[in-house]
């Protein structure tokens, strides 16, 4: 087994730099880079000594992360994000379908069909929730009013 | 704007440095360190020996070179990096597609 040589300060900063600068390059090119560097520096060392000078050398040697990392692949882009799951149709929408077909049974009492397009209108505004509901409610909302309208005009010219 | 010799030099690298290492791995295996001084003894082919990592990799990846690990006698095992075969073929075809691009380029640089 090899274990990982003890590398002077200067140099364990220079690869920690590294590993930094590499940080959103393609992983497996990242992994190797940073291998291979680390074996350069421990064979440059082994040639020139790992005093100060030696490890200066060595960074000469490498030149700026910056310019390794700009020679590097970029990591492919974050996986699409997740579609958001679609969001649950809210209850009050579902009371306003509810409350429309009533209405258009309930004819007879505008109050309701009123209350109903008048709901439907204030949802759509609001921008929240099914607006394909909120339209069916509105439409059939303004039906019922009209058929309590068209009746109330026929009982007065019948009477 | 008229650009640096380091702007000339950068656009110029790509897609040609990559060769010039399989070239120098034509003969026989060689090692990160034994590659980067042959290629970083010229001025112009490497911005810097660090910058030879990505792209040995790269090849790597691409299956034009295999690496071995082979211990060291004065140090820390060695990765040599040595042509594959497609590697080879690879480098014959840029040879031969180089040779006539840098005597175009010659041919109309040239001041006439």
């Amino acid at each position: 087994m090899t274990t990982a040589p003890a590398f002077p300060p200067l140099i364990e900063a220079y690869l920690a730099d590294l590993e930094r600068a590499l940080a959103a390059s393609e992983p497996r090119e990242r992994a190797e880079t940073l291998a291979a560097v680390r074996e350069h520096a421990a064979e440059s060392l082994a040639l020139h000594g790992s005093d100060d000078a030696g490890a200066r050398r060595v960074l000469d040697e490498l030149g700026p992360v910056d310019a390794i990392a700009a020679a590097s692949t970029p990591a492919p882009a974050a996986a699409a994000a997740p579609v958001a799951p679609a969001s649950p149709t809210p209850a009050a929408d579902v009371w306003l379908v509810v409350l429309a077909v009533a209405s258009l049974a309930l004819f007879v009492i505008p109050l309701v069909a009123a209350a109903v397009v008048v709901w439907a209108l204030v949802r759509l505004r609001s921008g929240a929730g099914n607006r394909g509901l909120q339209k069916f409610a509105l439409v059939v909302g303004a039906v019922s009013f009209v058929g309590a309208v068209a009746l109330f005009v026929s009982h007065v010219l019948a009477g | 704007m008229v650009p640096t010799s380091d702007v000339v030099l950068t656009q110029l690298r790509k897609g040609v440095v990559e060769y010039c290492v399989l070239a120098c791995l034509r003969t026989a295996p060689a090692y990160g360190l034994e590659l980067a001084e042959r290629l970083g003894a010229t001025s112009t082919l490497l911005t810097s020996e660090g910058t030879l990592y990505p792209l040995l990799s790269r090849l790597r990846q691409q299956g034009w070179v295999t690496t071995t690990q082979v211990a060291s006698a004065m140090g820390p095992p060695r990765r040599y990096y040595e042509l594959t075969a497609e590697g080879r073929a690879a480098l014959e075809t840029f040879a031969a597609t180089w040779a006539r691009f840098t005597e175009d380029v010659r041919t109309t640089l040239e001041p006439r």
